[in-house]
């Protein structure tokens, strides 16, 4: 598993523990300038041999720049089979078993599995912690999918989604299938290079995501992201952020109780305490008696039941990356039309 | 099914004899300017009340699109469930009984499916297509078609997967992605307008049989000639092959000999597939009689063994499709963060007015010399 962390003290520990119970070797991450003492963290995990810490990026382009590329090639170095390309808030949730077996079971012949990611919502502030408090998530995985590859050499990766990777083989990424018989002019074998690392066609595990956990944190977040230029001049967030008034907006964002209740109804949002539970059950990977895994979801509500459903909110991901393409290839060609049309050519 | 034909007569009979087998109830067909008897059949299969007849005028450019979208809405109104995109050298061959079957056993949450495309390969002669090419390629690896559920708005302008969509008032936000970093108040993400999600199983395949024989071939670049297909410059070849009369040559080098074939199933690339000759050869002659069984006579390993096959080589296409779409989002990143480089590199007006520049400026005459120097060298490079 492959992380990238800033700031990140209140959650690391909890995402290596569980993710270590569901059955990942190691984990390789890199720190863009965490002050928050997840260095501290993770340099104890270090020692106990479960983390090998890269300091490649200084900042979050560094890391769209080459950085991602470079951890995703550590792991192929350190001898993984399969990279998880996570981030400190995500967790990966198989329907079935363990996610090592999960990925052990997916066919040779595919070598990347889109993993769907659902939010759970955010919840007023409170002493526990982020798992027990936040227990609500929305019903459908429709946020962008996260991804897990087998480890190759020539990954090349500038994120965590399914759409930014390929495999650096010397051919345009871009090159397509053969199409166009009328152009040949030659008997000749038209079928592509292999192509590395193709998308699995089943979707085995969902990302749960809780991006906002408390204010303090959300109020960091908003930070990190105007110092990265993430959030233009004029977006309400950062409006608010120079003026002082955030925790007008972190309330917006907060469900509480009755919201919840009404979101439950209305289909949208679901319980779901299978994975603090699980969490829970987690064993200490720092700990004298380490050995333990993650307990099998098999029985909750989000295990092997919603393989189904899980399906269908991976097909909604890749039909929506797709047909984004068809709505710029569909403007293109009216552009297109429109200037042939102009000139007066055919 | 829609059909968009321009002089396909050596062809369009068998094709809807086949699907018409295959239980498509209604051929749409758009057609562009045929002279070479198409119209006829056409015409003919209209009366049995099986072909819409539309008639599209313009250059194969100006309708290529619209006419598309077109007949795919108008299939929509005439009642259709699904609309199948086809050209007339493609057949559609269903790996679960047949084409109408397969399709309405979809779930009703799917409205798109994406069939690997395979082609037979072209053989020396001339007579029947049929009975020549009896070899195709192993792999579906060829750009590959779709079928969706009708709906009012669609719009297209190529019968591939991607080239599909609904049309839609905001369709530029494909994901909610940064929670809570647009400032907007908790809410959905779900957007439940959208349609024609891709179906996860690949259970249609296509046959193309681009190049039948050297008079379809002649006919096919002279009319490509004409409408301006041949232009560009990969196809220089061609055109001069035909301007000098010497399609012949290269439809020699084109086809695939005896020895060709031989070494391509050696090499495993090719294979023999008689499934279709057979199944077009027991089309019955009248629209009603029994279809032949096609895949329902294969033993239920064989089936699992295709469409396992087959579902790779969807998912080769949609993994293609997909990495393109990012390089392409990634290139298109990368210019606007140079462009906003180059924007803060520029000299800015302070409150003042006064202009602020990052560095000193040299005195006139160096500058002048260094710029000098510079074009120079760019010169010799």
């Amino acid at each position: 598993m492959v992380l990238k962390v800033l700031d990140e003290a209140d959650i690391i520990e909890d995402n290596l523990r569980y993710h270590r119970a569901q059955g990942v070797d190691s984990f390789v991450v890199t720190d863009t300038g965490s002050s928050d003492g997840t260095v501290e963290i993770l340099e104890r995990y270090q020692r106990a041999g479960i983390v090998r810490l890269e300091r490649i990026g200084r900042s979050i382009q560094d890391m769209r720049e080459g950085g991602q590329t470079a951890i995703a090639r550590i792991a192929h170095e350190t001898g993984a089979d399969w990279v998880i390309h996570n981030d400190a808030d995500e967790f990966w949730w198989p329907l079935t078993c363990n996610l090592k077996e999960t990925l052990a079971a997916i066919p040779d012949r595919f070598g990347i599995v889109l993993a769907p990611r659902a939010d759970f919502v955010v919840r007023p502030d409170g002493e526990s912690s982020f798992a027990d408090r936040l227990t609500v998530r929305e019903r459908r995985f429709l946020r962008p999918p996260k991804t897990a590859h087998r480890a190759h050499p020539q990954v090349v990766t500038w994120g965590a989604h399914p759409i930014q990777l390929w495999v650096d083989t010397g051919h345009s990424p871009r090159r397509g299938m053969v199409g166009k018989p009328i152009r040949r002019t030659k008997a000749a074998h038209v079928e592509e290079h292999p192509l590395e690392l193709v998308l699995a066609p089943t979707f085995p595990v969902g990302v749960l995501h809780f991006p906002f956990r408390s204010f303090e944190q959300y109020r960091r977040r908003a930070e990190i992201a105007i110092a990265n230029e993430q959030l233009s001049e004029g977006n309400p967030v950062r409006t608010a952020y120079e003026g002082g008034r955030l925790e007008e907006i972190y309330a917006r964002l907060t469900l509480d109780d009755d919201a919840v209740a009404g979101g439950i109804e209305e289909g949208w949002l679901v319980e779901d305490t299978a994975f603090r539970d699980c969490l829970r059950a987690c064993p200490d990977p720092l700990a004298a008696d380490a050995a333990g895994r993650a307990p099998s979801p098999c029985g909750e509500p989000g295990g092997p039941d919603s393989l189904p459903d899980l399906e269908a909110d991976a097909m909604y991901a890749l039909s929506r990356y797709l047909q984004a393409f068809a709505y710029k290839g569909s403007k293109e060609g009216r552009r297109k039309a429109a200037r042939r049309a102009a000139s007066g050519g055919n | 099914m829609t059909l968009l034909v321009r002089d396909a007569a050596d062809i369009l009979d068998a094709n809807i004899r086949y699907h018409h087998a295959q239980g498509v109830d209604l051929f749409i067909v758009a057609d562009n300017g045929s002279t070479d008897g198409s119209l006829d059949i056409l015409q003919r299969y209209e009366r049995e009340g099986i072909v819409r007849l539309e008639r599209i005028e313009g250059s194969r450019r100006e309708v290529w699109a619209a006419g598309r979208t077109r007949i795919a809405r108008l299939a929509h109104e005439l009642g259709a469930d699904w609309v199948i995109h086809n050209d007339q050298d493609e057949f559609w061959w269903s790996l679960t009984g047949d084409v109408k079957e397969t399709l309405a056993a979809i779930p009703d949450r799917y409205g798109l499916v994406v069939a690997p495309r395979t082609e037979f390969v072209a053989r020396p002669g001339d007579d029947h297509f049929p009975e020549r090419l009896i070899y195709r390629e192993a792999r579906f690896l060829h750009p590959p078609k779709a079928a969706h559920r009708t709906h009012p708005r669609i719009v297209l302008d190529h019968p591939h997967p991607t080239r599909i969509e609904v049309e839609k008032d905001d369709p530029s936000d494909p994901f909610s992605g940064r929670p809570g970093l647009s400032g907007g108040a908790a809410s959905h993400s779900e957007q439940p307008d959208f349609d024609l999600v891709f179906a996860p199983t690949y259970p249609l395949r296509v046959l193309h049989f681009p190049i039948r024989g050297f008079t379809q071939y002649r006919e096919r670049i002279e009319l490509a000639s004409k409408v301006g297909l041949l232009d560009s410059k990969d196809r220089q070849g061609i055109r001069a092959a035909l301007e000098e009369g010497r399609l012949d040559e290269l439809y020699a080098d084109v086809a695939l000999t005896d020895d060709d074939i031989r070494r391509g199933i050696d090499e495993g690339w090719l294979v023999e597939d008689t499934d279709f000759r057979d199944y077009l050869a027991a089309c019955p002659e009248s629209l009603d009689g029994p279809p032949p069984p096609g895949s329902r006579a294969w033993s239920e390993e064989r089936r699992r063994r295709e469409l396992e096959e087959l579902e790779f080589d969807a998912m080769y296409a949609i993994t293609r499709y997909v990495r393109r779409r990012g390089t392409r989002e990634r290139q298109a990143a990368d210019k606007v963060r140079r462009q906003e480089q180059r924007a803060r590199r520029q000299p800015r007006e302070d409150e003042s007015g006064a202009r602020w520049r990052p560095r000193a400026r040299l005195p006139r005459p160096v500058r002048r010399l260094t710029g000098a120097l510079r074009r120079r060298s760019n010169g010799r490079s």
